[in-house]
């Protein structure tokens, strides 16, 4: 079993970035009068970035567990935004590249697994941590140290179970030395099952 | 997606500051001021009670004050006499040359800049998107030949020389002026349901005049796209396997042929509202790019700088919809990129 979680470095720049993104509209809200449209503008900026820097704050306090069963997210609220996922109910994978640059250098990648319907609801395991329904997609990006491993064991569990892999998938997945890039192989029939 | 959402909107708030930065600059950079070159006719024909106001509204405006000065009490970020009264707070400054506020001024012709870009925009898209698919489906057939060449003709007109013949053959064969963006006796009125109709009849020809060549790019860009996808590999595999061919081809080849034809959204703004500009002046249009120009001639400062920031953030906004397009169809790292840690 591994557990995973995002260091302070890794985040500093995104904390930073909220600051930013919260401080510089309330500044200008706050010490000079604005229009009523830049005013809404700078509270809807204010907002987005007061979302983002609390989920910063969520993803420092999150662990991921990977192991041979599956990931779990156990995140400092717990609840709700806590993701379970096994290997074997691991219904869409895909890994995302994204780069705000031009030349789209300096980007990182965006892991998301999510699970199927057909869960038996009596599957658990011995310490019974896999028993809980939550649905919701796991999501996990480069920033994450042992980001490579995840998506390593992802890519495995999804070519077991014959998943289908989407062309982009699979040029960030041969980027990082797995699968093949050609997307002949990712295509499948739509009908099947996956 | 969210967070690439924030960072490119982290990535907006710079660069619209640079751009406001450079726009200040621009048209700052010839020596002089309007009010300095009027104080020179004053001068020249002995004016001084003119010349004392001159030197009134120098002051007023803090014409006379340093440039950083001059550009923050622009943008709103730093108080003038009126305390703060920029830009973020709807003022939009003094046009010397019309003697009015530049808001009450340009209000209704960003408006239809706005509108006209919009629509030639929308234009320019569902025209070229089903002509390009249908062109590289059916390659070298007779619909294939004709768009071809009207293609080909499109690329190679100039937008203000089409505007001309256009204008020439109404006049000639219809006797009918095409010019302006709206009835005459609309002109100044409020918006009514009347005007809005008389606009909309009168943007057909501005917006296929303006989207022509726009379009004419597009059709040629994404069949050539669509032709390269769907000689790959991948394609005869899909159909070997027994997937449709409508279904293959919105599916896999489609998707990716789209890739540089959402990315020349960013590309196509700045080209059709610099091209726009010369239409306008060419067909008489009531917005911006004429105004635009004649402010910079008279170097009406707060004028053209407003213009000028307006089109700006245009640009920047549309560069903005391009990269959260692009990165929602297509988030795949490029050969030479890598994922940083």
């Amino acid at each position: 079993m591994n557990r995973y979680r995002y260091p302070i470095k890794a985040l500093a720049a995104d904390y930073v970035r909220a600051a930013i993104g919260v401080f510089l509209p309330l500044a200008l809200m706050i010490f000079t009068k604005l229009i009523p449209v830049v005013f809404y503008s700078m509270t809807a900026l204010a907002l987005l970035f007061a979302v983002y820097g609390l989920r910063t704050a969520w993803r420092h306090g999150t662990v991921l567990i990977v192991d041979e069963i599956g990931v779990r997210q156990e995140g400092p609220l717990g609840g709700l935004l806590d993701r379970k996922l096994r290997w074997s109910e691991m219904r869409d994978f895909r890994l995302r590249y994204y780069s705000t640059e031009r030349d789209r250098k300096g980007g990182w990648m965006q892991l998301t697994l999510r699970r199927g319907d057909n869960r038996d609801p009596g599957d658990h395991d011995s310490g019974g941590r896999w028993n809980s329904a939550n649905r919701g997609a796991i999501r996990m990006d480069s920033h994450l140290p042992g980001f490579d491993e995840i998506v390593r064991r992802a890519y495995l569990a999804a070519r077991d179970r014959g998943l289908a892999i989407d062309p982009t998938t699979a040029a960030n997945l041969s980027s990082l030395g797995l699968g093949s890039n050609d997307p002949s192989a990712a295509i499948t029939d739509a009908k099947s099952p996956s | 997606m969210f967070t690439y959402f924030a960072h490119r909107v982290l990535v907006m708030i710079p660069t619209l500051l640079v751009i406001s930065v450079v726009t200040f600059i621009i048209i700052q950079l010839p020596p002089g001021d309007y009010l300095s070159n009027q104080m020179a006719e004053m001068i020249a024909s002995g004016d001084r009670a003119a010349m004392e106001k001159l030197a009134f509204l120098r002051q007023e405006f803090g014409l006379d004050k340093p440039m950083l000065e001059q550009y923050a009490v622009w943008l709103g970020i730093w108080p003038s006499n009126n305390g703060f009264s920029g830009i973020l707070q709807g003022n939009l400054g003094w046009s010397f040359e019309y003697n009015l506020p530049v808001s009450e001024i340009v209000g209704d012709r960003l408006f239809l800049s706005l509108v006209l870009n919009f629509t030639t925009m929308l234009f320019v898209y569902a025209v070229s998107f089903p002509i390009g698919v249908y062109t590289a489906v059916r390659q070298y057939s007779v619909g294939d030949h004709v768009m071809t060449f009207i293609g080909y003709i499109g690329l190679a007109t100039p937008n203000f020389l089409l505007a001309l013949i256009l204008l020439f053959l109404a006049k000639r064969h219809f006797g009918v002026s095409i010019g302006g963006l709206m009835d005459e006796q609309f002109i100044g009125a409020d918006m009514s349901w009347g005007k809005f109709l008389s606009i909309c009849e009168h943007m057909v020809v501005p917006v296929i005049v303006i989207g022509t060549s726009g379009t004419a790019g597009m059709i040629r860009r994404l069949r050539a796209n669509l032709l390269d996808e769907l000689q790959k590999q991948y394609v005869t595999t899909a159909r070997a396997k027994g997937l449709k061919n409508r279904t293959l081809l919105l599916k896999y080849p489609l998707r990716m042929a789209l890739n540089p034809f959402v990315a020349d959204i960013g590309n196509l703004l700045p080209q059709m509202i610099s091209g726009s500009a010369i239409v306008a002046v060419v067909m008489s249009l009531p917005t911006s790019g004429p105004m635009l120009v004649s402010a910079l001639q008279s170097q009406d400062q707060y004028l053209a700088g407003s213009f000028l920031l307006f089109l700006a953030a245009l640009t920047v906004v549309g560069m903005f919809i391009s990269d959260l397009a692009l990165a929602a169809l297509d988030p795949r790292i490029r050969l030479g990129s890598e994922a940083s840690k």
